[in-house]
């Protein structure tokens, strides 16, 4: 990533920052629906895409425990 | 005691549903794909997914409408989604906030092999809304289930953490 794109992103969430939670979610999802749309043919999404915990049949696992990792 | 963990979790459903609805609204206000829709898990939903649920090409043999009660009774706070082609169903997401809910995890996500739309695309609108409503800066995708849904993820911007297995990207 150039510095330019760098600098363009740092001051827009530093803008994002000083909205509320809602303006905050507006803002960013419009940001994400262009993007969507603009590389909407340039990476396919792999067929049956899938992702979660699941046993060796193919069976969901419920993962019931606690997620303490908090502090990233 | 009993009772008042009862209503505790019924306050929790009541809060946190409003924040799942608004999310979703916010995501579809947001969304410009013609005849594409994200929505809560329902009925409907679960109706859909007979469509495709003995599919031969489904990589997991998931049973969504049997797993989805012991989610939403374990987690008031949960993050649900389902996403829409007209009436197509293209696939079922379920996740839950961190311990302090500074990150949204997404612990189950999968789509229809009928479906050529992009279902992460989708979900990461109704993901990153609630996230944001949240307060959560991270978002992370519990266990790819192969290489190539891993390097698609790192493609979309998530950094891949070996340590738990999961894909992470930061939203603020």
């Amino acid at each position: 990533m150039s510095n330019e794109i760098k600098d363009f992103d740092t001051a827009y969430n530093e803008k994002l920052k000083k909205l509320s939670k809602e303006e905050r979610a507006k803002a960013g999802l419009k940001k994400l629906a262009q993007e969507m749309e603009a590389n909407k043919d340039k990476i396919k999404e792999p067929e049956g895409l899938a992702s979660g915990a699941t046993d060796k049949n193919g069976k969901m696992i419920i993962d019931l425990d606690e997620d303490y990792e908090d502090d990233r | 005691m009993a009772g008042y963990k009862l209503r505790m979790r019924d306050e929790l459903e009541r809060r946190y549903g409003e924040l799942r609805r608004q999310s979703i609204q916010l995501a579809n206000q947001a969304l410009r794909t013609p005849d594409t829709r994200i929505s809560l898990v329902d009925g409907a939903a679960y109706a859909a997914f007979q469509r495709w649920s003995n599919h031969p090409n489904r990589k997991v043999d998931w049973d969504w409408p049997s797993a989805w009660p012991s989610w939403k009774i374990h987690y008031p706070k949960r993050f649900e989604c389902a996403t829409w082609k007209g009436d197509r169903l293209i696939g079922f997401a379920m996740g839950r906030p961190t311990y302090q809910a500074t990150g949204l995890r997404l612990d189950y996500i999968e789509k229809s092999p009928e479906a050529s739309e992009p279902h992460l695309d989708l979900t990461y609108l109704a993901l990153y809304a609630y996230a944001t409503l949240l307060g959560a800066t991270y978002v992370k995708i519990m266990n790819p289930i192969n290489k190539d849904v891993r390097d698609y993820y790192e493609q979309k911007g998530f950094k891949y953490d070996p340590g738990t297995n999961s894909c992470i990207r930061r939203i603020i």
